[in-house]
């Protein structure tokens, strides 16, 4: 009787040990990285072409003249003059809309476009013209700015480009800066 | 024969050969967990990824824009007991930037799927592993780098 019992005993140490608590605890490193960045690329900057500009007065009804040009990669700059009383704004040469690449954003992503705000085209001696930054999609799919499969995405600047009250314009380059937001 | 006599070092036989050992059973990491690259531009409610643990297409809730997918974690056990059903637990410590310090904002790893994990004839199991990844809602924003958590897998008999 007393060898029996015993062996009861080991037995349930063999099934303590193959039942109870942890056998395995192991650890290890996930990972994940944030890419918030998308990159724009100017591939071409945008160009009022050569113009003949002339001021308006404040007291005109219509002070100011307007260029427009749109952001979907056309320029039918002919179009799109808007003359004022006195102010006027007369195309000598081509207008050459600006291209942005996008790249880096996410695939099949649907990115909002700001563009601004207001801003001028200064020239280094005298009066600066008035530049309303105007970005959106390719023509062929106006106001699709979705990236596509490789998150990429070519967008259009244009803008309205307009003379200041009361100016005498002079000759030469205008040039400025304008801003562009993108986001998810 | 002495039975009494010799029982204990039965016993330390036995404890010696038990999977609790600590040395008789393994875990290999075959591939990480990774929630691979994305974009999480926005904080201010909380945004989740999914990877499933057969890397079918992560999917995402919210405000969470993959660049290229993550990947389930596959995990190898081994010197298991044979042909037995495996009780698994999987927790995480918060993810967290290494490479810059001044990051304060960190996701939150939780939701762990994975199918029923059986050893085979020969005490070996893969463990295939899937998590969600979500944003804090914290509203502070997450800067462009890498993070990383510690994943803790914990196997019962």
């Amino acid at each position: 009787m007393k060898i029996k019992n015993l062996k009861l005993t080991a037995i349930a140490a063999v099934v303590g040990l193959a039942t109870g608590g942890t056998v395995l605890a192991d650890t290890f490193t996930a990972t994940a990285t944030v890419s918030n960045v998308i990159t724009v690329t100017e591939t071409t900057p945008l160009s009022f072409g050569t113009l003949s500009v002339i001021g308006g007065d404040v007291n005109d009804v219509a002070p100011t003249a307007t260029l427009t040009v749109p952001n979907d990669g056309t320029a039918d700059q002919i179009n799109n003059v808007s003359q004022g009383t006195n102010a006027k704004i007369t195309i000598i040469s081509g207008v050459t809309p600006g291209v942005l690449q996008i790249s880096g954003a996410a695939a099949d992503s649907a990115i909002s476009i700001a563009a601004g705000p207001k801003t001028t085209l200064a020239h280094p001696t005298g009066p600066a013209l008035d530049f309303t930054p105007e970005v959106g999609g390719p023509a062929a799919a106006f106001g699709a700015t979705t990236t596509d499969a490789a998150g990429e995405l070519t967008l259009y600047v244009g803008g309205a480009l307009s003379t200041q009250e009361t100016v005498t314009y002079i000759d030469g380059t205008y040039s400025g800066t304008y801003e562009v937001t993108l986001s998810y | 024969m002495d039975i009494k006599g010799s029982l204990p070092y039965a016993l330390l036989a036995l404890l010696l050969l038990s999977p609790s050992s600590g040395k008789a059973w393994s875990s290999t990491e075959e591939e990480p967990l990774s929630f691979g690259i994305f974009a999480a531009p926005d904080n201010s409610s909380v945004h989740k990824l999914r990877i499933f643990y057969d890397n079918s297409l992560p999917d995402t809730v919210g405000q969470i824009y993959i660049l290229e997918p993550g990947r389930a974690g596959r995990y190898r056990l081994s010197g298991l007991p044979a042909n037995r059903s495996l009780n698994i637990t999987v927790t995480a410590t918060p993810m967290r930037t290494v490479a810059n310090p001044l990051v304060n904002e960190e996701f939150v790893l939780d939701s762990f799927i994975y199918p029923p994990t059986i050893t085979d004839a020969t005490g070996s199991a893969l463990l295939e592993l899937g998590a969600t990844l979500s944003t804090t809602g914290s509203g502070s924003s997450y800067q462009s780098t890498q993070y990383r958590a510690s994943i803790t897998i914990t196997v019962n008999l």
